[in-house]
């Protein structure tokens, strides 16, 4: 992708974002002022960037957005949560098209987002509402309407004498003022174009920056009966912002076709594309666009000049001015003091009046600039706009983004990388530790198979400098892995926004610790399950305004996110002052959807039964809600978030709140598995689900309602056997004092012996998700490559059992 | 050779600026601000400055003031902006700016305003 499109999407993302909290700060605060001009820069550079695209939706929206960002900012439209709500999805619509943009976008050309205009000229229409009778101007988005203007008179085309709309005429005026390139083309494709593969509709539409257009029938309309299908009748007329030499090459396949006239100038030079190359008189030596410049800077500075404030810094206005005459006559290669420049600037300066640089200016016969010869001559043969023979032409095909090393980057210290580079250096560390892994084999078979010692104690001692480094490198790139948990509470205070309006509650949300960092794995997990409970408070913790009140609370909800580091663990807590859970709810609601029983109903404490919403099937809402939706309960959330090691804790109190808390590892890239062996296969274990391993006898194992149980530390502890749980056809083998190995395992708070054959060290591995056909094989984590090349399935004893 | 400081707070705008500049084999600076580019003026002056309006902490109006009162050799400042009203210009010139183009200028175009303020010769 090209880089300046790159740029504008990695900087339009940090706008729009920028811009969302800017809009939802803009509803708490009470000096709305320096947050309006905020929001106001921030949808102008957005818009001037876009500009420098062709992206005609987008720059329409962002148009339409500015003009009412400036209307707040003059104070001729209030600020209201309507216009915030409108301002809102507009961004929304710009965050769609730059996802668009950024995934269709490989030839360094965005892609068309046309199939969106509809949806842009409703927004921007949207957004201009609110403007109601004021007159916005439209530049760039002038409507292509083909009625002649009845105000005649003043500025019209020469070419045929076509009279423009009035709202074009006046844009065109303006941007000749500004000093742009203006041209009036007029395309009248040969009638049988279509047979030579030429498409002239496609050919007008790729003209960038259309002030104006018109398409007519070249001769009148023959009786439809007799109209040929195949044969173009049709004529283009435009005005479009861009300099003749841009346009030439535009039509370069057409030249005969095509007339095109520049409005630069007030004496058009009108030009037909078939002109052969015609060598111009050498009356001078500048290109049109050079002659145009120098016109242009000379008018700007007789405009400073006649300038009637006198600043402090008057001296500094003069200097400037007088710079830029220098260059100017650089430029014409006149020599400064024989022209007198230098004495009429001193004067100037001695007078602390511009009035001798303005005579001076006066009385210098400056090069008219529009000749028409030099027009013609920069389109046959452009010119080279470089800085001595040997600089690149520049035009505007033909820009190169190039860097030379010497440049200094105004840049901050931060470095945007692309998340799949991280990923890669991810991946090929996890290959480095593997392959070092390898060495102690090797080493082993040294001594044992060739029994060379001392080569064998050398690849150890190599191993352990390699192992360093591995190591460090490994902890280097968790580093840059890491992120803060902002990357999921960032789009809280929006979602809390919108969802409190639909519901009719109002909340207020406080977020704490948002720099909280952790693997971008673990926040990536994160994003869902806390948008459901996000949401889950919203929609059944938090009370309406009126329930509050009743209840004796302020009408205005609490819901608090907040996150923090505890040793190796991230700790995000999110706790709402809602109605709390009520335990008998919960109880009688388990009991007719038979997820207890009779005693259970009984049995069961307060929190025990407040744990139950987690179970599966589970789900409180009296009715569903298209917020919280249906079916997935809670049990998502737990599943999530066990998936990535992570535990999830509430508690609640009725009528006081609900507090959710979920512990989460930093990282989750090395796992530390104990290697067993069962069936003479080998698998993996995590360390976190190991709470122990033993040996029993197998006269202490007895058989409790057809159970394997066995009784470790005065505690009643379940056994499976692992053949059984994979169904592998064998017994487990004991070891010569007919004990078994028994690896116990703690799964919430519970604990279970699972039966192998053996158990062997402990290793750290890149665990890696079953993929393919096996990514859906329930019972496994995963799989790793050992040190010898071997793949090791790590077994997952929760899903397991 | 000639070097121009391209003051802007759209990385995007600053790069679209520096590629032109660069091809026509300038040495291009960048500030992100006003107040930036008046830091960056401790390195001497440049030989043209081209200047965005809107800005944080300090936007181009003020910067060229500052700039312009600073008794060092002056050089010609291109206004940048996205508004075409006849006002911001009359402000632009106002505050010190040699020149006023409409964001985004045409590659060509600025280059050969910038020839012309640099007095660099158009054609070999």
């Amino acid at each position: 992708m090209n880089a300046l499109l790159n740029q504008f999407l990695t900087e339009g993302r940090d706008f729009l974002e920028a811009i969302g909290a800017k809009l939802l700060e803009l509803e708490r605060t009470t000096d709305p002022g320096p947050l309006i001009d905020e929001l106001f820069r921030l949808v102008h550079t957005l818009k001037g960037n876009s500009g420098l695209f062709d992206l005609p939706e987008m720059t329409r929206v962002l148009h339409a957005a500015e003009d009412l960002m400036d209307a707040v900012r003059d104070g001729r439209l209030e600020f209201s949560r309507e216009l915030a709500d409108q301002l809102l999805e507009a961004m929304d619509f710009v965050s769609l098209l730059i996802d668009e943009i950024a995934e269709g976008s490989d030839d360094g050309q965005p892609p068309r987002t046309s199939h969106h205009a509809t949806d842009a000229a409703r927004l921007g229409a949207a957004l201009r509402g609110f403007l109601g009778g004021e007159l916005t101007a439209t530049s760039g988005q002038l409507p292509a309407s083909s009625e002649p203007s009845a105000a005649g008179g003043g500025w019209s085309l020469a070419a045929d004498g076509q009279h423009l709309p009035e709202a074009v005429r006046m844009a065109v005026q303006a941007r000749l003022t500004a000093g742009e390139a203006l041209c009036w083309v007029r395309y009248r494709p040969e009638a049988e174009c279509f047979f030579k593969g030429e498409d002239p509709f496609f050919q007008i539409m790729q003209l960038p920056e259309v002030l104006w257009r018109q398409v007519g029938a070249v001769a009148s309309w023959p009786p439809l009966a007799e109209l040929d299908a195949y044969r173009c009748v049709l004529e283009f007329e435009v005005i479009v912002c861009a300099a003749l030499e841009a346009l030439v090459e535009h039509f370069r396949y057409v030249p005969d076709q095509v007339e095109i006239c520049s409005l630069a100038s007030a004496s058009a030079a009108t030009t037909h594309g078939n002109t052969t190359a015609t060598t111009t008189a050498d009356s001078t030596r500048l290109s049109a666009e050079a002659l145009e410049s120098i016109r242009v800077v000379l008018e700007a500075q007789r405009e400073i000049l006649a300038l009637t404030d006198t600043p402090a810094w008057f001296s500094g206005r003069l200097r400037a001015v007088g710079a830029t005459l220098l260059g100017i006559l650089a430029t014409l290669e006149r020599d400064p003091v024989a022209s007198g420049l230098e004495t009429a600037l001193e004067a100037a300066l001695a007078t602390d009046s511009g009035t001798y640089l303005l005579r001076w200016l006066d009385h210098q016969t400056w090069p008219t600039a529009h000749a028409a010869p030099a027009v013609r001559a920069a389109i046959v043969t452009p010119a080279p706009l470089g800085q001595g023979a040997g600089a690149p032409r520049a035009s505007d095909e033909s820009v190169k983004f190039g860097r030379r090393a010497d440049d200094q980057l105004a840049t901050n210290r931060t470095l945007k990388v692309d998340q799949s580079k991280i990923d890669r250096l991810m991946n090929l560390i996890g290959e480095m530790v593997v392959a070092k892994n390898a060495l102690p084999y090797l080493a082993a078979r040294a001594e044992e198979r060739y029994g060379v010692r001392e080569l064998s104690r050398e690849i150890k001692a190599q191993y352990g400098v390699i192992n360093r480094i591995a190591e460090e490198m490994q902890d280097a790139i968790m580093q840059i892995r890491m992120l803060p948990v902002s990357f999921v509470f960032q789009r809280f205070p929006r979602l809390v926004r919108d969802i409190a309006h639909k519901l009719g509650k109002e909340v207020r949300l406080i977020m704490d610790g948002e720099s909280t960092e952790a693997d971008k794995n673990i926040i990536e997990a994160l994003a869902d399950p806390l948008i459901h409970i996000v949401r889950n408070s919203l929609d059944h913790g938090l009370e309406t305004p009126e329930q509050r009140r009743a209840a004796g609370k302020s009408p205005e909800g609490r819901l608090t996110i907040s996150s923090r580091q505890e040793s190796d663990r991230v700790l995000i807590e999110i706790s709402d002052d809602g109605r709390g859970i009520d335990p008998t709810v919960i109880r009688h609601k388990a009991y007719e959807k038979g997820i207890i029983d009779e005693t259970a109903l009984e049995r069961l404490s307060d929190q025990e039964a407040i744990n139950l919403i987690f179970a599966a099937g589970f789900s409180t809402a009296e009715q569903i809600t298209d917020l919280s939706g249906r079916g997935v309960g809670m049990d998502v959330v737990r599943n999530a978030i066990a998936r990535v090691n992570g535990t999830i804790d509430l508690r609640s109190r009725v009528g006081a709140g609900t507090q959710l808390r979920l512990s989460l590892p930093l990282s989750m890239a090395v796992t530390n598995v104990m290697i067993v062996e069962s069936a003479g296969q080998r698998f993996g274990v995590p360390m976190d689900a190991v709470a122990e391993t033993v040996r029993v006898a197998q006269r202490d194992i007895r058989l409790i309602k057809k159970r394997l149980t066995t009784v470790l530390r005065g505690r009643l502890v379940p056994l499976v056997a692992l053949n059984d749980l994979l169904a592998l056809d064998a017994a487990q083998l004991a070891n010569d004092d007919d004990e078994l190995a028994v690896l116990v395992v703690r799964i919430e708070k519970e604990y279970l012996g699972i039966i192998v054959d053996d158990c062997r060290e402990t290793i750290d591995i890149i665990l890696k998700p079953l993929a393919g056909f096996l990514g859906n094989l329930a019972g496994y984590a995963g799989s790793a490559l050992l040190g010898d090349g071997s793949v090791l399935l790590i077994l997952n004893p929760r899903e397991l059992l | 050779m000639k070097r121009i400081l391209v003051i802007d707070d759209a990385a995007t705008v600053r790069l679209y600026h520096r590629g032109i500049l660069e091809s026509a084999g300038f040495e291009v600076s960048e500030a992100v601000n006003g107040l930036e580019a008046l830091e960056r003026l401790a390195e001497g002056p440049f030989d043209l400055y081209l200047v965005d309006i809107n800005m944080p902490k300090l936007d181009g109006y003020g910067f060229l003031r500052e700039l312009r009162a600073k008794d060092m050799p002056q050089a010609p400042a291109i206004m940048v902006s996205t508004e075409a009203e006849d006002n911001d210009q009359r402000r632009a010139y106002a505050s010190g700016a040699n020149l006023y183009l409409v964001k985004p200028a045409k590659p060509a175009q600025l280059l050969a305003h910038v020839l012309t303020l640099l007095g660099a010769r158009h054609s070999a």
